[in-house]
């Protein structure tokens, strides 16, 4: 609804949620999709990679996504990820391109 | 011994608060008695070969696939506003050059504002960029709230969208931020004061907007 709100009045907006069916129902304009628990869009408290990691790709469906109403699934497994190399990994990709 | 299948699952509904059970505590209020004894039964089995097999893949699986079935059944039980198509706006600009603001329906509020009511609140707060978290707190029913009180960037990435500036990852962080509490049971309610947030965002010259949902 609030994201709904704000791309109608102009300004590109990406959600990240854990609620797969309400998203599916409201259909927001660009969605990432956590399968984490409730109350923990971005990770855990305190895990700044984590946190990283799931911001970083918000921001790259904003950036990539040109299709309304789609849900980008992330593949992450709460606590069993190392978001440290992820991140690692990634700036190492960064550099090379 | 007779045992009433519903008191099987009690404590999963005094746990009911806990983040790690938040998926599957459903199971209190959305299954039938035979499917709770199906459940628990499944547990018992697929915990002890997990266990003997030393792999706990299946157990994973069995959870989630409950998890989604009792999730599917709460989102049943909604109301959502008719759908009249996506809306849509493009960036205009790069990333690391956007003014970005950050909007949530965490229930956060900050030092000297009031709480937000146990369900059906409408109202939003504003939360001043570089807040700390010592000034941060939370009202919402509908899930753990220790994650964000002790810190906030699990669900309003405030210090994290900081570093991104210095950074220069993205060009700015908006100077005020949004806060929702998203236990609404008819989301339409929400209509007018979403709008007013949408006006504040564009009168502010913001690019682009990163929200969370709890």
């Amino acid at each position: 609804m609030v994201a709904s709100a704000i791309e109608a009045i102009g300004i590109p907006t990406v959600l990240v949620m854990m609620f797969k069916e309400v998203a599916e129902a409201m259909r927001p304009p660009r969605v990432a999709h956590v399968r984490f628990p409730f109350g923990r869009p971005l990770g855990e408290p305190g895990n700044v990679a984590q946190q990283r990691v799931i911001i970083e790709d918000g921001l790259n469906i904003l950036v990539e996504n040109q299709v309304p109403g789609t849900i980008v699934d992330l593949p992450y497994r709460w606590k069993r990820e190392d978001y440290e190399a992820i991140l690692a990994q990634r700036s190492k990709t960064a550099l090379k391109a | 011994m007779a045992v009433e299948t519903t008191d099987l699952l009690r404590d999963l509904q005094a746990n009911y608060s806990r983040a790690a059970v938040s998926r599957i505590k459903y199971l209190t209020r959305r299954a039938s008695e035979e499917e709770v004894v199906e459940f628990v039964n499944g547990l018992i089995v697929k915990s002890a070969e997990a266990k003997y097999n030393n792999s706990w893949e299946e157990l994973e699986r069995f959870l989630e696939e409950w998890e989604t079935v009792m999730i599917g059944r709460v989102a049943g039980g909604m109301k959502f506003p008719e759908s009249s198509g996506v809306p849509w706006a493009s960036l205009t600009k790069p990333i690391d050059q956007c003014r970005i603001a950050l909007v949530t329906t965490g229930g956060i509020y900050t030092d000297g504002q009031d709480a937000f009511e146990p369900a059906d609140d409408v109202s939003y707060r504003e939360i001043k960029k570089g807040t700390p978290q010592s000034a941060i707190h939370v009202s919402h029913r509908g899930y753990d709230i220790s994650g964000p009180q002790e810190d906030v960037n699990c669900v309003l990435p405030l210090h994290r969208f900081d570093e991104f500036e210095q950074e220069g990852v993205i060009g700015s962080l908006a100077e005020t931020a949004y806060s929702f509490m998203g236990l609404i049971r008819d989301a339409t309610i929400l209509k007018d004061s979403s709008e007013e947030v949408a006006k504040k965002l564009k009168a502010n010259d913001i690019d682009a907007v990163f929200l969370t949902a709890t």
